[in-house]
């Protein structure tokens, strides 16, 4: 009986309790009660629909009108702009060179930015100054990277040129960006090297934090450093590498400046990316509804591939 | 297996704040076979040490030979050594199988050569079921017999224990001490086994090396380092509750030596130094087993009051304050003394420790 008797009177005190608050606060006491939870998540929800949802909905839903910006108001044409879509080449040759462009970049960004990382891992004098150098590119404006490397990659003046020349290893200077054969590795070059420090900081990062005493073990049990890199590292900055991966190939494909500002999606559309095209459909003729439509499959593509990552991410068992 | 010779050995260690001198002039020799513990309080230099023998650290000087073959400039893999680390450092993304032969597998052992050596460790330190499971599905004392099983696999000569029980709990650790002192019993490989906890040392050596600052306090048999320290860091460091100590002077009073401290005079037994070599100031250690509660009119009997007194299982501490501080005493958990008790205490003049001089290196002189 008795602990009942103590539960009832905690209650009614706890009741008391209550009461007493509420007079005293009245309604805004009354509120935080019952409504604390919904009130906190309010701002956050809103963000999200204004931000998110809406801009997302809205994007889906021009995509089912042929909308002209001289006449917003449009006309509803359904899955046409989708069946345009598919049937057209251009979209199918730009859905190629995207995936190709962040394929590449991000490939290429996961394995040198790897070895650069394993690189800045091993003590040397002025680590510290080179750990923070590294970092120079990626807190560089897209518009000046893009500057910078539009000289460098110039025929006529550029340093690379110069050097090529000067070195003999070409007879004459390569028109690296205008030249349908060059552009797409120049655009790529230029896009590892922008975000290559976005990778070697998490890579670094992670590298830090794995136990010494695992790669001391493996030097007792006999493995070498190319064993100690594959059998420890390796596994041990996998699931790290997995992330970053994901992360990068969502930037990458949505990546629309770094090749706007370098080719403009030519020469002859050899660097002609999906977003790009979205650019020409919305803004270059004006056709916002094909434009949307073309950023709608873009993003049920990379819902795709997330899916296929998670699904990957969730194998493994730790 | 082998016997272990180090030479004058020296590390130091270069660092923000000028040169560390993790290890002094080590000189040991390790006999075929036997366990030896390297013990002290941490930055004593035991483990540096028993890394330099692994070849995980190189030394600034000295030499290590295993069976008379200067090793020192070898690396890990090439000195058949054995290694269990603190952590266990087992390979997280491999199954216990995996992990166990993995030191086979990098020395190209063939298949049925690697499985039919698993089956046998397995056996031994009773993992068989646990063969595909990974490191993160086991508990801790598995962790631990499968860190040994992969040391053990390679029949190494010289087997290296980083304090390996530190990550156990209280009671998991005094089992697998047992099943550690089993295993050397069975396979007779020479063992060198770093802990900070001087029971772990106690239980399971051969002998025992005590470290201090780098530098070997004493090496001897375990009973040898309880009840004749070589230097009061020693008599301090080994037993638990610690020796007491009582710092004084030395003086001789009818040709017999008495030792005065504050409020205590104790005559010494004839084998005493008449007088000390050095500046005639002196410790008298005495551990609280030899301590006793004794008549108030006993001759040489110290008077003293109870402080607090815990209850330790089947025996008792009693920490008593006398003039020149407090003396922890251990009795029968029978003997109940209350707090602020007055007592009398003796001392047995055949267990009294004497050092020469008040420092922790002070040499022991009986």
């Amino acid at each position: 009986m008795a602990p009942n008797e103590a539960e009832a009177a905690l209650a009614r005190e706890g009741g008391a309790s209550w009461r007493a608050a509420r007079r005293a606060g009245g309604l805004l006491a009354a509120l935080r009660d019952q409504h604390l939870g919904v009130i906190l998540l309010l701002p956050s929800a809103l963000t999200f629909l204004v931000l998110l949802v809406f801009p997302l909905g809205y994007g889906i839903w021009t995509s089912f009108f042929q909308r002209h910006v001289l006449d917003p108001e449009g006309v509803w044409v359904g899955l046409g702009n989708y069946v345009w879509l598919f049937g057209n080449r251009e979209f199918w040759h730009s859905l190629t060179i995207s995936t190709f462009w962040a394929g590449a970049t991000v490939g290429l960004q996961i394995v040198l930015g790897t070895a650069v990382a394993l690189l800045l891992h091993q003590p040397f004098k002025g680590r510290s100054l080179v750990r923070g150098l590294v970092l120079f590119p990626y807190m560089m404006p897209v518009v000046s990277v893009v500057l910078v490397w539009m000289l460098l990659y110039n025929a006529l003046y550029g340093v690379i040129n110069y050097l090529l020349v000067a070195s003999g290893i070409v007879g004459a200077p390569i028109a690296w960006l205008s030249d349908p054969d060059s552009a797409f590795w120049g655009v790529v070059f230029v896009g590892v090297w922008k975000y290559l420090p976005f990778v070697v900081v998490i890579v670094l990062a992670r590298l830090q934090v794995i136990p010494q005493d695992l790669y001391e073990a493996a030097r007792i049990d006999g493995a070498g450093a190319v064993a100690r890199f594959l059998d420890i590292t390796l596994h041990q900055i996998k699931d790290v590498l997995l992330v970053v991966a994901l992360l990068r190939t969502i930037f990458m494909f949505n990546n629309f400046e770094i090749v706007f500002l370098l080719t403009g999606g030519g020469p002859l559309r050899a660097t002609m990316t999906l977003p790009i095209l979205v650019y020409e459909q919305a803004f270059g003729t004006y056709e916002l509804g094909r434009g949307s439509a073309i950023a709608v499959v873009m993003f049920f593509l990379l819902i795709a591939v997330m899916s296929v990552y998670f699904a990957f991410l969730r194998k493994e068992p730790d | 297996m082998a016997n272990v010779r180090i030479e004058r050995l020296h590390k130091e260690f270069r660092g923000a704040g000028g040169i560390v001198h993790a290890l002094a002039d080590l000189t040991l020799d390790i006999a075929d076979g036997e366990f030896i513990s390297l013990v002290g309080p941490s930055g004593c230099g035991k483990t540096t040490a028993l890394r330099i023998i692994a070849g995980l650290e190189t030394p600034t000087s000295g030499r290590i030979l295993f069976d008379g073959r200067d090793i020192t400039r070898l690396e890990p893999r090439d000195r058949n050594i054995a290694m269990v680390f603190q952590s266990y450092a087992l390979y997280p993304h491999m199954t216990v199988r995996q992990n166990l032969e993995y030191g086979l597998r990098k020395r190209g052992a063939p298949r049925d050569e690697r499985a039919r050596k698993v089956a046998a460790i397995a056996a031994m330190l009773r993992i068989e079921p646990m063969l595909d499971r990974r490191p993160l599905q086991l508990s801790g004392g598995q962790r631990q017999r499968v860190a040994l099983g992969r040391a053990l696999i390679r029949d190494p000569e010289v087997f290296l224990l980083d304090e390996p029980l530190s990550n156990l709990d209280a009671k998991l650790r005094v089992h697998m001490r047992a099943e550690l002192a089993a295993l050397h019993q069975k396979v007779r490989t020479t063992m060198v086994y770093v802990t900070h906890d001087q029971l772990e040392a106690m239980t399971l050596s051969d002998r025992i090396v005590v470290m201090n600052h780098g530098v070997m306090q004493q090496v001897g048999r375990p009973e040898e380092i309880y009840s004749r320290p070589a230097n009061r860091f020693v008599a301090e460091f080994i037993g638990t509750p610690s020796m007491n100590m009582i710092e004084g002077q030395v003086r001789t009073e009818a040709g017999r030596p008495l030792f005065t401290g504050p409020g205590i005079t104790v005559v010494l037994p004839r084998d005493a130094p008449q007088a000390l070599p050095s500046s005639g100031r002196a410790t008298l250690g005495i551990r609280p087993e030899h301590v006793s509660l004794v008549a108030p009119d006993a001759p040489g009997a110290i008077p003293a009051r109870v402080t607090v007194s815990e209850l330790a299982g089947p025996e008792r501490f009693h920490f008593v304050a006398v003039e020149g501080g407090s003396i922890i005493v251990r009795t029968p958990a029978a003997t109940v003394l209350h707090p602020g008790e007055t007592v009398a205490l003796g001392f047995d003049p055949d267990r009294l420790h004497l050092f020469d001089g008040t420092g922790e290196d002070a040499p022991a002189l009986r």
